[in-house]
């Protein structure tokens, strides 16, 4: 896999979790490993799928499973990280 | 410890007396690296009482779709070939250890 796209890739989520008050795990290797797992989705997928859920293969159901995922934001504020470890409350 | 997909899931599931505790797990999810090595000692500890099983999501689509599995890990222990309990998530050791005595 692509280091370089990788790095963007984190660089983005970083961006992404700043602007909505919230922030990547500290802990970097978790962070990669996740994105690796995102980037792989998307190449045998055709979407960054987050690699905590299962995907059926039906577009509909599969949407919000998208990371950033629809129960990030109700995941971080409950548990302190959404369920994936991703994005962690600041 | 087996590794289960969609061909030997049943077979193994419904081949034994003893109890299966199966972990569906994905390569990618950190947690289920967090989780794996818990129950791997668990089972060690419980060893004459139950089998650790992995089922890798891409090995087993169909046993996934059938026993609805959404966010993994997904832990379930299966007795007699039927699924009676189990959690989804990374649980603390003693947790699991209790709800295993609990149920086996």
């Amino acid at each position: 896999m692509d280091d370089k796209k990788v790095e963007n890739l984190i660089e983005s989520y970083k961006k992404y979790a700043k602007d909505n008050g919230f922030k990547l795990n500290p802990n970097q290797e978790v962070v990669e490993r996740l994105v690796r797992g995102l980037l792989a989705n998307e190449e045998k997928y055709g979407a960054r799928y987050c690699p905590c859920r299962r995907v059926t293969g039906k577009k509909e159901e599969d949407q919000p499973k998208i990371c950033p995922c629809k129960w990030h934001r109700e995941e971080i504020e409950r548990n302190g990280h959404c369920f994936c470890g991703l994005f962690t409350k600041s | 410890m087996l590794n289960l997909t969609d061909e030997n899931f049943e077979k193994e599931i419904q081949g034994t007396d003893k109890p299966i505790l199966v972990d569906f797990w994905a390569q990618w999810c950190m947690p289920c690296s967090v989780l794996g090595p818990i129950l791997e000692k668990l089972t060690e500890e419980y060893k004459e009482k139950l089998t650790l099983a992995k089922v890798d999501l891409d090995a087993a689509p169909l046993v996934s779709q059938k026993y609805r599995i959404e966010q993994i890990p997904t832990v379930i222990l299966f007795k007699e070939g039927k699924p009676i309990s189990g959690f989804i998530g990374v649980r603390p050791e003693p947790i699991i250890k209790n709800w295993l005595e609990q149920n086996l």
